[in-house]
């Protein structure tokens, strides 16, 4: 079977679920739509080395949730040099990235993205954590397997992901 | 409190979920397309295949130099730049 075609079956089946989750980490629909391209090109890359241990499709969330962790990282540095980019004279990147996710209604959206910037400020455990839970709407069995740690602490990371997202919002 | 909990819990459980953008997949195989390409990977090859024997070619000169060359004396070597530049090796002035 041509690679073009597997890839593309496993795109079909994925592609939604990589599309969301990143919208969901990274809140805007450009960086989404590059880190899905990314985690596909990763997927063509490394099926060799996938053990199947674990289903594909976890495989390709834990791809998912570490490109978007990483590009978050990225973020964070680019950040910190932010005044190099305030020099340049026709940068388009200001270090700030527009709120733009698009399964928001409108009349929602400043409160969720509010709260989805108060998600953003928790320890990427707990957000994982939340963001699979309360966003993706996955059970604590399957976050545990995602996230290779125990569904008690996966009980724990939520309680506490929420009582810090209860403190950041104003309680 | 509560309130605010599942107002949380609402506002979150609330966000659709949206199609990827038509056009990704075909960006996504242009990429591979480009990384895999023959042509990177023969030039690739060739450069350091280029380069190899060019370091094997030094390598081979300076050893051959040095178990030929340095195997002069010090007086043909002195003659052979004496001659060269048209030099009288002897130190008498006048000779015959």
């Amino acid at each position: 079977m041509s690679s073009s075609i597997w890839l593309q079956g496993i795109y079909n089946e994925h592609n939604s679920m990589v599309y969301n989750l990143a919208l969901n980490y990274l809140h805007n629909t450009q960086d989404a739509e590059e880190t899905t391209q990314d985690v596909f090109i990763k997927v063509h890359q490394r099926y060799e080395n996938f053990n199947h241990s674990s289903s594909l499709k976890t495989w390709i969330y834990r791809i998912t949730i570490n490109h978007c962790l990483d590009v978050i990282k990225a973020r964070k540095r680019f950040k910190r040099f932010g005044f190099l980019i305030e020099i340049l004279p026709d940068s388009h990147f200001k270090g700030t990235v527009e709120f733009n996710h698009p399964g928001i209604e409108l009349e929602q959206k400043e409160a969720t993205q509010n709260i989805m910037n108060k998600i953003a400020q928790l320890p990427q455990k707990q957000q994982t954590a939340l963001i699979l839970k309360s966003i993706e709407g996955l059970s604590q069995k399957e976050i545990s397997v995602i996230m290779e740690i125990s569904e008690k602490a996966i009980e724990s990371l939520l309680s506490r992901a929420r009582s810090s997202l209860k403190e950041k919002l104003g309680n | 409190m509560i309130q605010r909990e599942i107002n949380i819990e609402e506002n979150l459980n609330r966000i659709a979920k949206v199609d990827a953008p038509p056009f990704l997949f075909t960006r996504i195989e242009a990429k591979i397309a480009t990384e895999y390409a023959p042509t990177s990977r023969s030039y690739t090859g060739i450069s350091i295949a280029s380069s190899c024997i060019i370091i094997a070619l030094n390598i081979w000169l300076i050893s051959n130099v040095e178990s030929n060359d340095l195997k002069v004396e010090n007086n043909d070597a002195i003659s052979i730049i004496s001659n060269s530049i048209g030099l009288e090796e002897s130190n008498q002035l006048y000779y015959d």
